[in-house]
């Protein structure tokens, strides 16, 4: 799918000089809006299977190129009628208290010198809700900057941070794209494979 | 003018040729106008004759001639121009058309002979055609004789009627002499005659080694043999005819034994049979391949219907004598069953003669062993002391009645134990007098019973429950640490006159002195058993409708509840079994207190308890925690403490909670960390925790340790290295 991004550069950089060239441009962004939707509506025409297939790619490609590990599995298990959006709450509990604890991890490290205790509190802290959730990725990334806090590596430290928050970001795209197809497959009146009946 | 006729010619001599080229001449032309005439006809009525244009250029050209020699008939005389012209054109034409048809000769004379030479190929195929039909017609039937042989052959299992069909059949098919079969005899040496089309079995017999007769064997197709070899046996003694041809095939006769691993009959040692056909006496009649061909075929046949006949006679054979032995073994078994209840019935009149008074002696021995007062056993005093400890309630009573279980069957009496579902698993007391005063009055309603039943009954003392008679102020009420038992035993046996019941506890006193005769036994037995219920605080009784109508015998005595988490036991044990069972219920109702700075794992730990069935609250740090636990005071069962929070982490929280309130009052105190190494966990023991469990927590490890925790109140040491 075309970036749309493209065009709009193009027309901020170059401002039109003719009124040919500017309808030019409304012309294809039209054409791109047009596949858009296009495209939308073919994703919604998708069926329940067709949905769930991708929602079981999706997941296994998480566990198994280790975004995720089998704490994930024990949340998706505790899931039932009685909580029927457990692993919803949590998730997005935990996006939630991460971003607070990355802007705070981002702050702490600016301040000069650094209190690597307080970074070492924060870090600590993620490593035990990124293990609780099953981030497996996010967790081993932690485990290595609590080292660098360790050490009073403030160089080290801020690559790990970089690398934490991409991590993080990663992860948190997948599993908000696995939210939204669990969505949709409860919408078209399927029934997701891990929840007992 | 001269006299001279020359006006009209004179028929001259020569006259006579003229006029006999003049006849010719006519016929020709006659002849030449009806050819095509005839042609025409010819043709037309054959639509099919491809050569029409040859025909009409024939026809032109016979025309032509006669024309041609028509006109000549003209020129005998003197003619005029016209006619010379006519006749010049005529010729012409004729000479052309003669022309064009020689030419035209040229090409189809050889078509035609073509034609000749392929209605002589066509002929010669179909006299070809015809010779092969009547050979397939000839095979046809002879095929259709074979299948209705083998057939015929094939639905019977009688060797006698397969053998004589085969023979019949061939000779008959075949349009034979004779045809015989020469079976081996039991020693292999020589064979017999044993079936023919047409003689009778005259019982012949020739040897095996015959040079002819290996012949035949040795080879595996129909073989031509002289008509003078030994085998050539026929009706009609006499060597004046001259016999036809004849033809012998080997005929291999297959046992079961000849069928090894491959599946395949061993080819050296077969035996074999021989079949001889004899073509009629004085026949040019030859063998031809497709007769042989069928006799083979044949001889294959009759080899496996025989092999079938056979094997199942043998198999016949088999199943009578197993029949036989089966009959034999019925009678053998039979006899044994008897000679086992004689003796059975002998064991058991011993048995009871001698089991009752070892039963006495038994119990009188474990009473010798139990006190310490060795020469002072009768003594009156109370001196016995209670062992008191943790035991398995229920058990107490299966013991009793498995001990007693073997006598009373020799007795033919039946023992019915049945425990109340209220019964605590788990009591404190003394067990070990509690067994022998349930076995002393378990054993003597079983000794004093001669047939019927003892039932024991065991449940919690009720209120409601009838109380003895004869005391009845004595109210058993169930309290905090301590609870009564009521255990009844009734029987259907000698009964007792109500007058004698006060005496019976009582040390030696029986109530019959013909009792004491019959039975033997000492009177100590319930004396012993009411001084032990008294020192459970309890009370025993018996009561009983009159002699011959059997007694009941009941104890009360007090026991003591097992020290854990007291309203834990309450809950738990009566309504599970021992054994962890992996059902949720177990957890169910388990009030937790889940204390974590962390929001994410807080609302983990409690989706997996609440899928446990716990009730879940949650705390977010060590203050919070203790103010809870201040405000509902001992409403959790169990907590769970993160140990690493700011402020006042998971350790803090155990001490304080330890100092405010005692070991029995205080919930479970479980730590939640994600070191797994040992000083952590030696900290937290030390610390009086009663488990660590490592983070992260999956659900099945923590169904384990909160089975683990609430039955034996601490965690072992493997659960906690999950």
């Amino acid at each position: 799918m075309a970036e749309p991004k493209v065009v709009g550069k193009v027309s901020d950089a170059a401002a039109p000089a003719s009124a040919v060239q500017a309808v030019e441009q409304v012309k294809v962004r039209e054409a791109e809006a047009e596949v858009k939707v296009k495209e939308e509506e073919e994703e919604g025409e998708c069926s329940v299977d067709e949905l769930l297939d991708q929602h079981q790619e999706l997941l296994d490609g998480m566990l198994s190129e280790g975004y995720l590990d089998d704490q994930f599995s024990q949340l998706q298990m505790l899931q039932d009628e009685s909580s029927p959006d457990f692993v919803e709450e949590v998730v997005t509990l935990f996006f939630d208290d991460t971003e607070k604890l990355l802007e705070n991890l981002t702050e702490s490290l600016k301040t000069d010198p650094v209190d690597f205790k307080v970074v070492d509190g924060h870090v600590h802290q993620f490593k035990g809700s990124s293990s609780s959730i099953g981030a497996q990725r996010v967790k081993n990334v932690c485990v290595a900057f609590r080292h660098c806090c360790d050490a009073e590596d403030k160089k080290g430290c801020v690559d790990h941070l970089a690398k934490v928050k991409e991590e993080f970001n990663d992860v948190r795209s997948k599993l908000r794209k696995m939210l939204e197809l669990e969505k949709r497959i409860m919408a078209a009146g399927g029934v997701l494979p891990f929840v007992e009946c | 003018m001269e006299a001279c006729n020359c006006v009209e010619p004179q028929w001259p001599p020569d006259d006579l040729l003229m006029r006999y080229q003049y006849i010719s001449d006519f016929f020709i032309a006659l002849a030449y106008f009806s050819i095509p005439l005839e042609l025409i006809y010819f043709v037309k009525k054959s639509s099919i004759f491809p050569y029409r244009w040859i025909l009409v250029q024939f026809g032109a050209f016979i025309v032509l001639c006669g024309a041609t020699h028509h006109i000549s008939l003209w020129t005998f005389t003197i003619h005029s121009r016209t006619v010379a012209v006519v006749l010049t054109t005529a010729k012409v034409l004729t000479a052309v058309v003669s022309c064009a048809t020689a030419l035209m000769l040229v090409h189809i004379i050889p078509d035609l002979l073509s034609v000749k030479t392929r209605e002589l190929f066509l002929k010669k195929k179909a006299a070809e055609l015809d010779r092969e039909m009547g050979l397939i017609r000839t095979q046809e039937e002879t095929g259709r004789h074979v299948r209705m042989l083998t057939h015929e052959i094939r639905s019977t299992l009688d060797r006698h009627t397969i053998l004589s069909t085969t023979l019949t059949e061939l000779g008959k098919m075949l349009s034979l002499e004779e045809c015989t079969l020469w079976m081996p005899t039991p020693d292999g040496q020589e064979l017999e005659l044993k079936n023919a089309f047409q003689a009778d079995t005259l019982h012949v017999t020739v040897s095996i080694h015959h040079p002819t007769i290996k012949q035949v064997f040795s080879a595996s197709r129909a073989v031509v043999i002289s008509p003078n070899s030994p085998v050539c046996v026929t009706r009609v003694r006499g060597g004046k005819f001259m016999t036809g041809e004849v033809v012998a095939i080997r005929v291999p006769l297959l046992h079961i034994t000849n069928f090894h691993f491959s599946g395949w009959p061993d080819a050296v040692i077969r035996p074999f049979a021989l079949l001889v056909l004899m073509l009629p006496l004085d026949s040019a009649r030859r063998w031809h391949a497709h007769e042989l061909e069928l006799v083979e075929v044949v001889a294959d046949q009759v080899a496996v219907a025989l092999s079938h006949a056979m094997i199942l006679e043998e198999s016949m054979l088999a199943r009578e004598l197993l029949m036989e032995q089966n009959v034999a073994l019925e009678h053998a078994r039979q006899g044994a069953e008897t000679a086992i209840r004689a003796r059975n019935d002998f064991l058991a009149v011993m048995n009871h003669e001698m089991r009752t008074p070892m039963h006495a002696i038994i119990a009188l021995s474990s009473l010798l062993q139990e006190t310490e007062l060795a020469p002072e056993q009768r003594s009156m005093d109370g001196s016995l002391e209670l062992d008191i400890q943790k035991f398995n309630l229920p058990n107490v009573f299966k013991e009793v009645s498995s001990l007693v279980k073997p006598i009373a069957s020799v007795k033919r009496l039946q023992v019915n134990l049945t425990m109340g579902p209220d019964i605590p698993e788990i009591a404190v007391g003394d067990d070990k007098r509690l067994l022998q005063t349930a076995l002393n009055v378990v054993g003597n309603a079983v000794e004093f019973t001669k047939e019927g039943y003892v039932n024991v009954i065991v449940g919690l003392e009720r209120t409601e429950y009838p109380r003895d008679p004869r005391k009845p102020d004595f109210r058993p009420l169930p309290g905090d640490n301590h609870f009564y038992i009521r255990v009844q035993v009734r029987d259907t046996g000698l009964g007792l006159n109500p007058q004698d019941i006060p005496m019976l506890f009582n040390k030696f006193v029986q109530a019959d002195s013909t009792t004491t005769r019959n039975y033997g036994g000492t009177g100590l037995g319930l004396a012993i058993c009411k001084r032990f219920v008294n020192l459970m605080d309890g009370h025993i009784w018996i009561e009983s409708d009159g002699v011959g109508k059997g007694s009941v015998v009941t104890f009360i005595v007090k026991l003591n509840f097992p020290e854990a988490p007291s309203h834990l036991s309450i809950q738990i044990a009566p309504n599970s079994q021992p054994s962890s069972s992996q059902s949720r219920t177990d957890c169910s109702g388990v009030k937790i207190l889940v204390t974590d700075d962390n929001g994410v794992n807080r609302m983990v730990t409690r989706g997996l308890l609440m899928r446990l069935g716990c009730e879940v609250t949650l705390a977010a740090s060590g203050r919070e925690c203790l103010q809870l636990i201040q405000q509902r005071n001992q409403a959790f069962n169990l907590l769970l403490l993160d140990v690493c929070m700011p402020e006042m982490d998971g350790y803090e929280v155990a001490v304080q909670i330890q100092k405010r309130l005692g070991r029995r009052e205080r919930p479970l105190l479980v730590a939640l960390t994600a070191n797994t190494d040992r000083i952590t966990r030696e900290k937290c023991l030390r610390l009086g925790m009663d488990g660590v469990v490592t983070k992260p927590i999956s659900l099945e490890k923590m169904r384990l340790v909160l089975i683990e925790l609430l039955e034996q109140g601490s965690i072992s040491e493997l659960t906690q290295r999950l």
